[in-house]
């Protein structure tokens, strides 16, 4: 595994946890063909925020004097 | 500084995804896959970055945009990949398209947001084709 996947690996760990980074890892090993339901799932986390709003909104909104 | 080395860090991935993998669905889902998981990275910093009172209506304006076209991407993505599996004879040009649409557009939501965060112009991203 090159020097930047594990960079990648090791920051997504920091954020969210190190299942989710364990998740990434197998993603990065994965050899055999997605089935209908591993790409549904992935278009549905995709989609899990409909706007870059949300985002602002997850992080806490815009600044009183923003 | 972190942050920002966590958005190269998304950009080079994809992009070493999208330029270099065969194009057999399971590397599509894997770009696709590293395209999703770094556009979601770098949205969450620009989320960070906005709450923290650090972004302009404008430039919140110009992300919302790119992340508006990379969920219509996501969209394009979604339909083309069930029309692919409904298909009996697999064609994997569908499959480098789905790719293609979805690295692009959020290349270009990392890039942009990139931009914001650093000050620094975006440079022009080479397309998954070449």
């Amino acid at each position: 595994m090159d020097p930047v996947t594990i960079g990648l690996i090791v920051q997504f760990a920091l954020r969210y946890g190190p299942d989710a980074a364990e998740a990434l890892v197998a993603l990065f090993h994965k050899t055999t063909a997605p089935t209908k339901e591993e790409w549904t799932a992935l278009f549905a986390k995709a989609r899990a925020h409909a706007t870059a709003q949300s985002y602002i909104d997850e992080a806490g909104g815009l600044p009183a004097n923003g | 500084m972190r942050r920002l080395r966590r958005i190269s860090v998304a950009v080079a991935l994809v992009l070493a995804f999208s330029l270099t993998q065969a194009c057999t669905s399971t590397a599509a889902f894997k770009a696709t896959s590293a395209a999703v998981t770094a556009v979601d990275l770098a949205m969450h910093g620009w989320g960070e970055w906005v709450h923290a009172g650090k972004s302009t209506p404008e430039q919140r304006a110009t992300v919302e945009k790119a992340y508006g076209a990379y969920q219509a991407a996501i969209d394009v993505a979604e339909k083309a990949t069930f029309a692919y599996y409904a298909n009996a004879e697999k064609d994997p040009k569908a499959l480098r398209a789905i790719m293609e649409a979805v690295t692009q557009a959020g290349i270009s939501v990392i890039v942009v947001v990139n931009s914001f965060r650093t000050g620094v112009p975006p440079i022009p991203v080479p397309t998954a084709g070449g």
